[in-house]
């Protein structure tokens, strides 16, 4: 477990060197600063719609820093030949494949964490009161980010990063779809489609901006079991990236 | 000898598992298991619009206001919903044509508006179990693909 933090912590330092978390980042708080910036002529919903729109940038962010994060940390190991010495001797492939994930999803936390704190701020600025359950929905929105970089890792280990961004988006896209969406997008298989919608993540789990938007409780079981689910898919998501890496032959 | 045997193995897994998803595809039991809230709702929770109070049946003008005004204190027009057949005047004006079907609904009432907002998984406690479900799932199957995978490894090392 030492030699993961360690690995860890490389990870993260090597992240935060790079200028894709800076620039992805900044894009987003541009994104909720304009947002902000839309006139309201005085109209009493302003409120719900900068929370609608913030996190759903939030979102959107939150798949582009897995993207920007993920997609290219395995390819760049195998291309300058850093992955080899690191599996020869100190590490196993699944203490290298935590030791990377655990390290980008710190990055990750941190840059939705800041993006939560730049989505009050607006709202504080323009005088609307910041929702109690804006906090958990941060951290669903971190759960969410963690499982797109799973999904992101994953794909890194069978195809190339040009290929790795339209395959997680698409993933992502499809994913939203409610299962009947998905049927309908090829129904003379409707029994394949729906066992593919069966296996494919519900991300509509992660949807909590229109109830925080228009003001109304939600249970906290549910961020409970929503966390769970996320988690529990992303571990799925390592488990079958590991056993990708597992069977790749690196020479 | 030994590694063809491997490979043999290999393909031949995997057979009786496609043929048991076919299998379960044609029984039509795969209808059910998903958790498409349209699908798997009750009526009451797809259309439970028993409690809509029609605008004659709202005593006085403070009680529509109550019934109109959300938990900040502010009109919300998510649970105001209007008939498109019969012209109502605009919401600033104080008359209301009195055969307009204008009527307002409790807020977190469901009904033929807001059912897209209300079928979303926070607002359906009955698939949280479904969730549940899915969860303990994935976390096996991760086990198991943990497992093999290992397994295999040491085969192929």
């Amino acid at each position: 477990m030492r030699s993961v933090m360690t690995f860890a912590l490389m990870t993260l330092r090597s992240l935060l060197r790079r200028r894709t978390i800076y620039g992805i980042s900044m894009v987003l708080l541009l994104a909720l600063f304009g947002i902000g910036q839309v006139p309201s002529f005085n109209v009493d919903s302003e409120g719900t719609f900068l929370l609608d729109f913030g996190l759903f940038g939030l979102e959107i962010g939150a798949l582009l820093l897995a993207i920007g994060l993920a997609a290219n940390i395995y390819p760049r190991d195998r291309e300058q030949r850093t992955a080899m010495p690191l599996l020869a001797v100190p590490l196993s492939r699944g203490q290298y494949l935590m030791g990377r994930f655990i390290g980008a999803a710190l990055v990750q936390a941190a840059a939705m964490l800041v993006g939560c704190i730049g989505l009050m701020l607006i709202l504080v600025m323009h005088g609307h009161p910041i929702p109690s359950d804006l906090f958990p929905a941060a951290l669903l929105l971190i759960v969410e980010g963690w499982f797109l970089l799973a999904v992101v890792f994953f794909f890194s280990f069978w195809t190339s990063p040009p290929l790795n961004a339209p395959l997680t988006i698409m993933l992502f896209v499809v994913s939203q779809m409610t299962v009947l969406q998905f049927v309908e997008l090829f129904p003379q298989a409707s029994g394949l489609m729906r066992f593919i919608r069966l296996i494919l993540p519900h991300m509509d789990v992660f949807h909590i901006k229109d109830p925080i938007a228009h003001g109304m409780e939600i249970p906290s079981l549910y961020f409970l079991l929503a966390a769970l689910y996320g988690l529990a898919y992303m571990g799925f998501m390592l488990a079958v990236a590991l056993a990708v890496f597992r069977s790749r032959d690196l020479k | 000898m030994r590694s063809a045997l491997f490979h043999a193995r290999l393909v031949i897994i995997p057979i009786p598992m496609i043929f048991l998803l076919f299998s379960l595809f044609s029984t039509g039991c795969m209808d059910r298991i998903d958790y498409d809230v349209d699908e798997v709702a009750s009526q009451e929770h797809l259309r439970g619009s028993n409690l809509t109070v029609d605008q004659e049946t709202a005593d006085t003008p403070a009680d529509l206001d109550t019934l109109l005004t959300n938990e900040s204190g502010r009109y919300d027009e998510t649970f105001l919903c209007i008939s498109a057949e019969t012209p109502v005047e605009t919401a600033g004006e104080e008359s209301i044509e009195s055969e307009s079907t204008l009527h307002v609904h409790d807020v977190g009432q469901r009904n033929h508006g807001t059912e897209w907002f209300f079928n979303q998984p926070w607002a359906a406690p009955f698939i949280w179990p479904k969730m549940i479900r899915d969860t303990v799932i994935l976390i096996v199957l991760a086990a198991a693909v943990l497992t093999l995978s290992g397994i295999l490894g040491r085969k192929r090392g």
